[in-house]
């Protein structure tokens, strides 16, 4: 549900990174973070449990700057991935605009990526939207491992997983290391604002 | 030998322990003593109500804390000091309960003030009157600055209420205009303070007694004020 | 002017606030709680955006933070409510040492945020706070 502020001439929208736990997408926010933090004024907020797992959520709030006379200001933020979870997790999808879904390349996290999105799709039909209707954007993260020899899981099972159907643009990552985690973000924001256009015509 | 140095140590020990243990137990008899003025509390029953109040406001909640006060004040009705507070709490209660969201901001909080005062001066044993007084006097001040406040606050809104061609409700024109039956009576306290003497200069039960009669006045008016309002709150339905 | 729009099943979509109604917004806001002396105010949504916010100038703290873990908070704490069988509840209010803070559901989609010191009585500030989410939701439902 994202805000137009007419007076400020300003929108304001808000991104999920959603998927199974551990999977990456506390890093993607660490990564951003990391590399936003001196070039823009940003605040990362997290809620974590003593084990660093995420409990509640993780924000970071961008702004993009003008487009149109208009400040765009982006909330991104995270889901907590832990099955036991899911009250916590369809909370935070409330007003949702745009959702990464962050799945976890490891061989051995295979049904947990296709069990989460199932997931993301349930607790989006509590809020009558559909998955097929928001703007999504597939990151296959933890890329970089297969340096250390773990087996993953290959880029067209994982596109055949869980990309079928939805067709949604798909970016092979590493939030760890860097690659294609801003190239994610940039793509999943665009598609938001774009949207939003189109629901204001 | 050991044997026998380590029982003398084990007993000494164990006696220690067992006073750590129990010395708290001879305060035993206080904390009883303690816990029997509590539930004899004079004023548990307004202290309920007035913490309520500081959470939620609502108009079963101020009729009740104003039945209370009126109840206490025939408890107390020769203790001249205690009946003050109790006048004053009485004052700003009805205030409150007949302005309500309207009311001055800082009402709430000078209503518990002038509480924690009645209760530091009715629990305190052996307080000598004259410091009675003189605490009473302190919230009688703080009663009056809260009531001057009122003042110039509705008369700022009436000013604002002349100038402005919208947005003022209606019942913030009739508060404005219930102003001049208050003042009826300060016109005539200007007569009072020429008349005072320098309260720095008498001896303070005199000064004290000065005061009283002062806010007994005050006190009048301002029931006098209330009693109009009310009846202007009510005709207008 | 209709700028709240709602799908078939009545859910909310994107808000467009137009100028009137954010000046008259933050007219109620400032007249009602800014001048009894309250420290800071927000509306926000549920999601966690910022619709407005007034402070009383010593503010030096991030809104856009504070909007998210608001709606947050009041979100979990809502579940909570009707996981206990409640249908919601009728305080939220955190007291600190210096600030409090207050959270009242302006209409279905909204949340006043007030954060006030010791000079306000809870009691009293929540009789404001009643009376100024009123006025909003008019504006709001305009």
């Amino acid at each position: 549900m994202a805000i137009i502020n007419l007076r400020k001439k300003e929108v304001q929208a808000k991104i999920v990174y959603y998927g199974p736990g551990r999977g990456g997408k506390t890093t993607n926010l660490d990564y951003l973070y990391k590399k936003l933090r001196d070039r823009i004024k940003t605040e990362m907020v997290t809620i974590k449990t003593h084990g660093d797992r995420t409990l509640f959520f993780d924000f970071l709030p961008i702004e993009i700057g003008k487009i149109k006379g208009y400040d765009i200001r982006i909330q991104l933020y995270t889901v907590p991935g832990q099955v036991k979870y899911d009250a916590t997790r369809r909370l935070v999808l409330r007003g949702v605009d745009g959702i990464v879904f962050v799945a976890d390349s490891l061989e051995v996290r295979r049904k947990e990526n296709i069990l989460s999105l199932k997931n993301l799709s349930d607790n989006l039909a509590a809020y009558k939207k559909s998955i097929f209707d928001i703007p999504l954007v597939m990151q296959y993260n933890k890329r970089d491992l297969s340096e250390e020899g773990l087996p993953l899981i290959p880029f067209e099972s994982l596109e055949k997983d869980l990309n079928t159907k939805l067709k949604a643009p798909s970016f092979e990552a590493s939030a760890l290391k860097g690659p294609n985690v801003i190239q994610t973000m940039k793509k999943i924001i665009i598609m938001t604002i774009d949207s939003l256009q189109r629901e204001l015509r | 030998m050991t044997q026998s140095m380590d029982d003398k140590g084990l007993k000494a020990q164990v006696e220690n322990r067992l006073a750590d243990l129990f010395s708290d137990e001879e305060g035993s008899l206080e904390t009883m003593e303690e816990g029997r003025s509590m539930d004899d509390h004079p004023f548990k029953e307004l202290k309920v109500l007035l913490l309520s109040i500081e959470w939620e406001i609502t108009d079963d909640a101020m009729d009740s804390l104003i039945r209370e006060i009126k109840g206490r004040e025939t408890a107390y009705h020769d203790d001249r000091i205690i009946l003050t507070f109790l006048q004053l709490l009485g004052s700003a209660a009805k205030y409150i309960k007949v302005n309500k969201s309207k009311a001055h901001p800082k009402a709430t909080r000078v209503i518990s003030l002038v509480y924690t005062a009645l209760e530091k001066v009715a629990l305190s044993e052996g307080m000598a009157q004259a410091e009675k007084e003189k605490i009473l006097l302190d919230e009688v001040a703080r009663f009056k600055r809260l009531r001057e406040e009122v003042k110039v606050r509705k008369e700022e809104i009436k000013a604002q209420v002349s100038s402005k061609t919208r947005g003022v409700s209606v019942r913030q024109e009739r508060e404005a205009v219930v102003t001049p039956p208050e003042e009826t009576p300060a016109a005539s306290e200007p007569e009072k303070i020429r008349v005072q003497p320098d309260l720095g200069r008498i001896p303070p039960h005199e000064a004290f007694a000065h005061a009283l009669e002062e806010i007994k006045e005050v006190i009048r008016a301002e029931f006098k004020a209330l009693r109009a309002e009310i009846r202007l709150w009510r005709e207008s339905g | 002017m209709n700028n709240h729009r709602k799908n078939e099943a009545g859910e909310s979509f994107n808000h467009v606030f137009d100028k009137e109604q954010l000046i008259r917004i933050e007219e109620i806001l400032g007249q009602d709680l800014m001048d009894l002396g309250v420290h800071a105010v927000f509306l926000i949504d549920l999601a966690g955006n910022v619709i407005a916010s007034l402070d009383n100038g010593d503010w030096q703290h991030d809104i856009y933070s504070l909007a998210a873990l608001a709606a947050g908070n009041f979100g979990a704490v809502s579940t909570m409510a009707r996981l206990i069988g409640e249908e919601e509840f009728s305080l939220l209010f955190h007291k600190g040492k210096k600030e409090s803070i207050h959270f009242s559901k302006v209409s279905d989609d909204f949340l006043l945020i007030t954060i006030f010191g010791k000079e306000l009585s809870l009691g009293f500030l929540r009789l404001k706070v009643a009376e100024a989410s009123q006025k909003v939701a008019e504006i709001l439902g305009s």
